[in-house]
């Protein structure tokens, strides 16, 4: 299931009697680990780098002083307003119609067996190969990244959406339909409920992938928005800036998954457990 | 009723208003498929079903069931799942009932608690409260204290034994493998034998009422009424003369 149950998971046995119950870190130590991790990380960077020629790696310090330039000369927001607008638009779109036609799909059996093979077989294939296609439908503007996007996007949230409706509970259904609940109620009790966490996994997913999208088609139609900096950085071997982007992408990921998260938390306040 | 020729095999059974009636039997017997039918869950192949004269082809609002694993809403607080079947069938106006059962199955105090929080004792007094707030004619019950503890169990039964009969005596149908159950909860034990399922044995049950578990286990007609059972689910084709 979710991440938010997986945390509460017994860890692997090592052997007999070597199985000891996870201690709970507390959030505190939790929030220590996380920061020291990227301390650590960033410091072997900084020594690394600095021995280094700064076109093969770059180092901390230098790439937060390109970025600085970049947001003083505007490049930074306007590379990353052009990304966010086709980030958003394809998220958008592309959860607001997996969620949907999943919802259907795992109420009719009908429409799942229509879709079955036509959404596996496009989810296989790398949304990449589509690009020439998509330009040639769409242009090499906002749109066609938009749908590039929506591609990444649309299938993770439809795939986990229909499981997470086809995995209600069936005693569930039964108490509903004992009670006389009407196909509405059912929706609204019932499948809506027991569908968000799959709904939610699905988005993560989804999360990350947007963010494929959005550089694959920034690189393959119209060069645009970060992808657009990264690649005029790099051909011009200034390393340093090259990274700005690439940092502000990891943010990005990051950002918006501890927004899902929140979310969720507020969403799905039942499955605390008593402390 | 009958059921298809498969579970269930010319069960012809009749439950008196007012009656507390329970259908013992080993598992596999076809009583809880008995009992999904009775709730309009599942269609007969042949035979019917019908309540106060009227056929039951699907779930009716007068029906209310209790469910073996409870059955609970794990989203919705416990208010809201006592709630439950009175906002599905629009009867807001009733939903005053829901705080005198919360008191009455002593939830008040977890009223606001998720399902998750609760102990299974706790979860099946949520589940008895849910049945009884649509205050149906006719009340169902799914093996319900066969998912807690032994001594849960005992509390639970007695509780039910002192609601019912201190309140409406609706009619009541439990269906359980718990002999021990059947005779403290009965007015009349019914056999489910199978399959085919199809009923081997009938048997008042006298004892007096108000009942409670303890008084019911030392009286003396207890023993007998015990062995009664257990011999007619031992060799389930004997036909007695009570079989109707």
């Amino acid at each position: 299931m979710s991440a938010a149950t997986s945390r509460f998971s017994r860890p692997a046995s090592g052997g007999p009697g070597s199985w000891r119950p996870r201690r709970r870190l507390t959030p505190a130590r939790r929030w220590a680990l996380r920061l020291a991790s990227v301390a650590v990380l960033l410091l072997a960077w900084e020594i690394y780098g600095q021995l280094l020629n700064p076109i093969l790696l770059s180092s901390p310090t230098a790439v937060v002083a390109a970025g600085a330039g970049m947001i003083a000369d505007g490049s930074l927001p306007q590379a990353l307003a052009e990304s966010l607008i086709v980030l958003s638009l394809g998220l958008a779109s592309g959860v607001a119609v997996g969620v949907t036609i999943g919802l259907l799909a795992g109420r009719s059996e009908t429409l799942a067996a229509l879709l079955e093979l036509p959404v596996n077989a496009v989810y296989a294939t790398p949304a990449v190969a589509l690009i020439p296609i998509i330009v040639l439908w769409f242009g090499f503007e906002v749109t066609a990244k938009v749908v590039v996007v929506f591609l990444f996007v649309v299938f993770p949230v439809l795939i986990n959406t229909t499981r997470g409706v086809r995995e209600v509970d069936p005693e569930l259904i039964e108490v509903a339909r004992t009670f006389c609940s009407s196909e509405r109620r059912m929706w609204k009790d019932l499948i809506l409920p027991s569908a968000l966490p799959y709904i939610v996994t699905g988005v993560r997913l989804a999360i990350g992938r947007a963010l494929i999208g959005v550089i694959v088609a920034e690189y393959y139609t119209a060069l645009s928005g970060l992808g657009f900096l990264i690649a005029r950085s790099a051909n011009s071997f200034q390393t340093a800036r090259m990274f700005v982007p690439i940092v502000v992408l990891a943010l990005l990921g990051v950002v918006l998954t501890a927004l899902l998260e929140w979310v969720e938390r507020r969403l799905v306040r039942w499955r605390e457990t008593p402390s | 009723m009958l059921g298809g020729a498969l579970i269930l095999d010319r069960v012809s059974l009749t439950v008196f208003e007012r009656e507390f009636l329970c259908v013992i039997g080993t598992s596999g017997g076809g009583k809880t498929t008995l009992l999904r039918t009775i709730a309009g869950l599942l269609p007969t192949a042949s035979g019917s079903v019908s309540l106060a004269g009227t056929p039951v082809l699907a779930p009716t609002p007068r029906t209310a069931m209790v469910f073996q694993h409870f059955g609970l809403f794990p989203w919705k607080t416990v208010r809201a799942n006592v709630g439950y079947g009175l906002r599905v069938q629009g009867r807001q106006e009733a939903l005053g009932r829901v705080q005198r059962l919360l008191d009455a199955f002593h939830l008040s105090e977890v009223a606001g608690h998720y399902p998750a929080q609760l102990s299974g004792g706790m979860k099946q007094r949520v589940g008895m409260a849910r049945a009884l707030a649509v205050e149906p004619e006719l009340l169902l019950l799914d093996e319900p204290f066969s998912s807690v503890d032994a001594i849960t169990r005992e509390a639970l039964q007695n509780e039910v034994l002192q609601l019912w009969e201190r309140t409406q005596r609706m009619t009541a149908l439990l269906v359980t493998h718990d002999i021990d159950e059947a005779i403290v909860m009965a007015d009349r034990i019914v056999v489910i034998s199978g399959p085919p399922g199809h009923i081997s044995f009938e048997l008042p049950i006298t004892l007096p009422r108000p009942r409670n578990t303890q008084e019911i286990r030392a009286h003396e007609d207890y023993p007998k009424t015990r062995k009664l059972l257990w011999d007619s689910l031992e060799h389930h084709d004997v036909r007695l003369p009570e079989l109707t």
